[in-house]
């Protein structure tokens, strides 16, 4: 029973070591030490329990019950009544269960870190420990247990978009090799009865170090190869695989499932799709399409946009007043959808729409400008006014408007950081404006930069913190942050979530990808209205309005904003470049194993090659009968000596055959052919020549290809890959190119004089 | 024997290659370490139990011959006459079922041209010669993923020595014992110098060689007339597989065995030249048992035979009556009318019966071969079971029950 305790504290310790790469996807290290408590009371239990019972049954509800008590402790101490479970320890682990569920499916990795998230994930984690210990103490396999530890590795595996660190690989790895060397190490002791050794030897100890240092090497290669190997493997990009079922399914949109961005981590999941194909197709009379918006945030939770699915207001079409659309430019565009993926409610259209029209049922507005639809088909038609862009125009009606809209609070924690950032980049005494100017043209600075991939943020760090700190996000970060600002500084934010304008279709119309997908703040200014900025640098933004730009810069960038806004399709291809490239890049990584294989196979076939030539060479060659056995005589001898079948050196025909056919490998069977050859290679030596002599080269050959079936495979293999007379040809060819001429007529001497000695013995 | 991946072993091979392709496929280089990882621990270990194990045995038992209960041990030598230093090897001997378990060895690595040495003990009640080897020698990874297996030919063996036990008395017929008596009469042989026949040893003169016994025994007999003093008694052990019954060490063959080994033994003791003969056919003729130690090693490996008859015995008692007679101490089975007359004819003796319809019962019913024996002038007791050799033999030895009509 208790042999079992190194086994069970390793597959514990393995799956906590394997659970480590979580922590790329949730912030801080708060859930790790409830996941140790977890795993540490499933071991004890386990160990404990085994003393008592080698039931996996009992082990195993024992255990259960066991991680319950202690997470009911660890969480919801209150709810319980003399450390026995209530109703109310199940309604606390539901709420808990549900609160992980919100932040897991609503957050981009790494997702915050709270209560019920550090529950289920001790939860989860516990029960992966239960499986490991059942099968690795309980049920004596830890081969087996190897597969919830590398479950749990998997997890992190599948759910990031980079390769793991390695030593998050090698941890778990090195673990669960102990386990099963240290398992494998006891069951051969136990198998055994006695020891061997040398003389004044502890020989129990020399057999554990004999097995230790073989088991270690062992896995220390196992372990390199699986460093390395992997990196040189070619993969399929993480889509392609699911890309290939997905194309195979009905559907009325072949390659492009629906998608919704009502979530942090769909604006994500979207920005990271490489899928060409259109999530939304419109046609447009408008020459600049202004972004497509899906949803807006006002609120922030701990940092994150809260995009509200349902409508909380609901203002009349057209009041563009009931928009906080102050100023209006004069004509109005109409955008007709030709398709659209997007899952209603949500609706995409420009800011400001006036009306919905369509293949759409009971369309609203709420006061955001947000349109809904209970359901929507794959066209529309929207009809919209756009707020004011016109740089002048806006500069010149702000300042005199009614009252401004109430936005959120900024969350105090960050207040004082907020109102250090902004007084280091607004100059005192600036209109709002300029703040929102200043504030873009930070985000947008040298500083910043645009990156998919986050960097780890500090224990109980602010997402927004974070992002001002590591300087590095991509377009939700951006806008939260500029949001943030620009909330601290008193101008009403909010945020919003949609997509780019996408790029022109050949038939002009255009279309959008969910690499397209977006996220920009939207500032109130009073008399103007809700003003669109764009704090997001590079080429997945839309295009910076005039009115956004500090007054310094509006002559240099002037240009390049009115170039953007006529061909935005340049900028916004980008995406596309990417996957490009990255399509080469595969092209690449398939053709260098396909060389490297070639190469080996170029190798390979050297030897024999040089066999097949040598062989025909000198059947071409024209040779009398004699000389012609001979040969045969010296092939059968170097390819049956290939097969391990070696004739004695300076034996006579007569006696090599005897001795081949005293071989084990040559079967009986060959006796006679045997006679045969062996007959007429002494006719060949020994009969005055011009005795007529047999052709016996198919008796070799028979006689080499059943020895050949007899052979073991590796000796076969062997045969065929370096075969004796190849091998002599390549070792002797230096010393046959130092002097060609001298070797031509040494080889036509001893040619000459072989068969002059072969005819005279 | 070959080198194979063990359930384990493909259990993770195919676990590897089956993450390797999820991983290639899913696009998800962390699955592909980890089916690398697996699929390299288990062709590593698959290559380095490819190579052929190249090990020579030596054997050796001390001591070769044991009593039985007896301990010995056995020593192994093994030598790594390959060029590479081996894997660590658990060997196995096969051993015969008498001796118990099999030994099973752990063996450390063995560098080229070193060796290592195991001894383990053997120990067995049972009579006989036990079979030690082939060896059986696998070599395996750490992890036990890929094993090789092979034999190491060759074999020895211990010989357990049949139990004897310590018998006093000795016939009456023995000179000196007691009067002179036709029963004594042909125990003893003086003068008469054709009879007796011994193997030849190193100094015998030529001249003495027995051709004929030379003939039939294939080994250079020579007369022994220079003996003559020396009685001499033939020792009749009745193996016939059909006359006995029960297994292992409670069967009446080997109490028999038993028997006629403490017979042989206690007969050689007090220098009576001492032959034996079984009811084998090809048993070997009869020559003198040459030492107490040989004569038990060759009762240790007496086996139960196919014959039907007794025939052999009664020709090698009437081979040995022709030769100027024995005094014959036979245990046997049931034997026919026949056969009882044939050995009765032969000379005198003592017999213990092994009837087995009589070995059961306690009720001093005796069998109707002892009553044959008896009949002819023999000395015959019927062997119950529990009964001891010594109590027996001093019965069989000791004063003449008046129905036999001993002439005391």
């Amino acid at each position: 029973m208790t042999r079992s305790v190194p086994t069970a504290a390793l597959a514990g310790l393995a799956v906590l070591a394997a659970a480590l790469p979580l922590r790329t996807l949730f912030d801080g290290p708060g859930w790790f030490h409830h996941v140790v408590l977890a795993v540490a009371v499933v071991v004890v239990t386990g160990v404990l329990m085994r003393l008592l019972t080698r039931s996996a049954l009992v082990l195993l509800l024992g255990q259960m019950l066991a991680l319950g008590l202690t997470l009911a402790l660890d969480f919801a101490r209150a709810t319980l009544v003399l450390l026995l479970p209530t109703p109310e320890t199940a309604r606390a682990a539901v709420a808990l269960m549900e609160q992980s569920r919100e932040t897991i499916t609503g957050s981009a990795a790494p997702a915050p870190m709270n209560d019920g998230v550090a529950f289920s994930l001790a939860l989860v984690i516990g029960m992966v420990a239960i499986t490991a210990d059942l099968a690795a103490a309980t049920g004596d396999a830890p081969v087996a247990a190897g597969i919830p530890i590398g479950a749990v590795f998997a997890v992190s595996a599948a759910n990031s978009t980079d390769p793991l660190h390695w030593a998050f690989f090698v941890l778990p790895a090195a673990l669960w090799m102990t386990m099963v060397v240290a398992h494998s190490r006891a069951g051969v002791m136990r198998w055994v009865t006695m020891l061997a050794g040398r003389s004044g030897e502890d020989h129990e100890e020399r057999v554990r170090r004999d097995h230790t240092r073989q088991g270690v090497g062992l896995a220390a290669m196992a372990l390199a190869l699986a460093l390395f190997v992997p990196g040189v493997i070619p993969h399929l990009s993480p889509y392609a695989f699911g890309e290939g079922l997905r194309s195979g399914r009905e559907g009325p949109a072949p390659g492009r499932g629906e998608i919704s961005l009502s979530s942090e981590i769909d604006l994500r999941r979207s920005l990271e799709d490489p899928d060409p194909a259109p999530v939304i197709r419109y046609e447009t009379d408008d020459p600049t399409p202004p972004p497509l918006r899906v949803g807006v945030a006002e609120d922030f939770a701990n940092g994150r946009a809260s995009i509200p699915q349902e409508a909380t207001s609901s203002v009349p079409p057209g009041d563009l007043a009931a928009l906080g659309v102050e100023t209006s430019q004069e004509e109005s565009w109409t955008t007709r959808f030709v398709e659209n993926l997007v899952l209603a409610p949500q609706l995409p259209s420009p800011f400001a729409t006036v009306a919905v029209r369509g293949d759409v049922e009971s369309w609203t507005l709420d006061q955001n400008g947000v349109a809904r639809a209970q359901s929507a088909g794959r066209t529309y038609e929207v009809d919209y006014v756009e707020p004011l862009d016109d740089t002048e125009a806006v500069l010149g009606l702000i300042g005199d408007g009614g009252p401004s809209p109430t936005t959120g609070e900024v969350d105090p924690q960050i207040a004082d950081e907020l109102r250090a950032v902004l007084d280091t980049i607004v100059d005192p005494g600036s209109s709002d404006l300029e703040a929102a100017q200043a504030i873009q043209s930070y985000l947008r600075g040298d500083e910043f930069s645009y990156d998919l991939d986050l960097q780890p943020g500090l224990p109980g760090e602010h997402p927004v913190s974070r992002f001002l700190r590591t300087k590095q996000g991509y377009c939700q970060q951006f806008a939260a942050t500029m949001v943030h600002l620009a909330q601290a500084h008193g101008i009403p934010a909010r945020f919003v979530v949609g997509f780019l304008p996408g790029t022109s279709d050949v038939d002009g119309g255009r279309v959008v990808r969910a690499a397209d997908a977006h996220a920009w703040p939207e500032l109130y200014f009073p008399g103007v209205g809700w003003l669109r900025f764009e704090p997001t640098p590079g080429g997945r933004a839309a295009n910076v309005p005039g009115y956004s730009i500090q007054r310094a810069e509006v002559e240099s960038s002037s240009t390049s904003t009115t170039s953007s806004t006529s061909s935005p399709s340049t900028e916004e291809s980008d995406p596309d470049a990417a996957a490009q490239t990255s399509d080469e890049r595969t092209g690449v990584a398939w053709a260098r194993p396909l060389l490297v294989v070639l190469g080996i196979a170029v190798l390979l076939g050297v030897l024999p090659l040089t066999a097949l030539v040598l062989r025909e060479r000198s059947r071409r060659r024209e040779v009398d009968p004699a000389e012609r056995v001979e040969r045969e005589w010296a092939r059968l001898l170097t390819e049956l000596a290939d097969l391990g079948v070696e004739a004695p050196v300076g034996a006579t025909p007569r006696q090599s055959g005897r001795h081949l056919m005293g071989h084990p490998g040559v079967s009986s069977a060959n006796a006679e052919r045997m006679g045969a050859i062996v007959g007429a290679v002494e006719r060949a030596r020994y009969a005055p020549p011009g005795a007529p002599v047999a052709d016996i080269g198919h008796d070799v050959d028979r006689v080499v290809q059943r020895v050949r079936r007899g052979r073991s495979r590796s000796r076969r293999v062997q045969a065929a890959l370096a075969p004796t007379s190849a091998r002599a040809w390549w070792r002797e060819l230096p010393g046959r190119g130092t002097s060609a001429l001298a070797r031509g007529a040494a080889t036509a001497r001893s040619a000459a004089g072989g068969r002059r000695r072969t005819r005279s013995r | 024997m070959g080198s194979s991946l063990t359930l384990r072993g493909r259990l993770v091979l195919a676990l590897g290659a089956a993450l390797v392709l999820a991983g290639v496929l899913l696009g998800v280089p962390d699955l592909t370490r980890v089916g690398v990882l697996l699929l390299g621990l288990a062709l590593i270990a698959r290559l380095l139990v490819a190579r052929p194990l190249s090990l020579a045995l030596e054997r050796q038992v001390s001591p070769a011959t044991v009593a039985p209960g007896e301990g010995a041990s056995v020593t192994l030598d093994l030598h790594n006459v390959g060029r590479s230093t081996t894997a660590m090897l658990q060997a196995e001997e096969e051993v015969g079922h008498a001796l118990g378990d099999r030994p099973r060895m752990l063996v450390p690595r063995i560098a080229a041209a070193e060796h290592r040495r195991v001894t383990y003990p053997i120990r067995s009640e049972l009579r006989g010669r036990h079979q030690l080897g082939p060896l059986t020698v696998r070599a395996s990874d750490a992890f036990g993923l890929a094993v090789r297996s092979g034999r190491l030919s060759g074999s020895s063996a211990v010989t357990v020595l049949p139990r004897t036990v310590r018998l006093t008395s000795m016939p009456r017929s023995r000179p000196g014992a007691g009067g002179e008596t036709p029963a004594t009469a042909q125990l003893s042989l003086h003068g008469e110098s054709d009879v007796g026949v011994r193997e030849y040893r190193q100094g015998d003169d030529l001249r003495r060689i027995h051709w004929p016994s030379t003939a039939r025994t294939g080994a250079m007999m020579v007369r022994q007339d220079d003996q003559p003093s020396r009685t001499r008694a033939l020792v009749l052990l009745d193996n016939r597989a059909a006359v006995h019954t029960g297994s292992a060490a409670g069967d009446s063959f080997e109490w028999a065995v038993s028997a006629a080994a403490s017979i042989a033994v206690h007969l050689l003791a007090e220098e009576v030249e001492t032959y034996l003969a079984t009811s084998d056919p090809a048993h070997l003729a009869l020559a003198p048992l040459p030492s107490i130690e040989e004569t038990l090693e060759a009762l240790a490996v007496v086996q139960q035979c196919s014959a039907a008859t007794a025939d052999s015995l009664t020709e090698s008692a009437a081979e040995l009556g022709s030769y100027g007679g024995a005094s014959t101490i036979a245990v046997v089975g049931p034997l026919s009318e026949v056969e009882g007359r044939a050995l009765t004819a032969a000379g005198r003796g003592l017999a213990l019966v092994i009837d087995p319809t009589v070995l059961g019962t306690g009720d001093g019913r005796s069998s109707p071969t002892t009553h044959l024996l008896i009949g002819g002038g023999w000395r015959a007791l019927d062997v119950h079971l529990g009964d001891r050799v010594e109590d027996l033999w001093a019965e069989l030895v000791g004063d003449p029950v008046p129905a036999v009509g001993g002439t005391r």
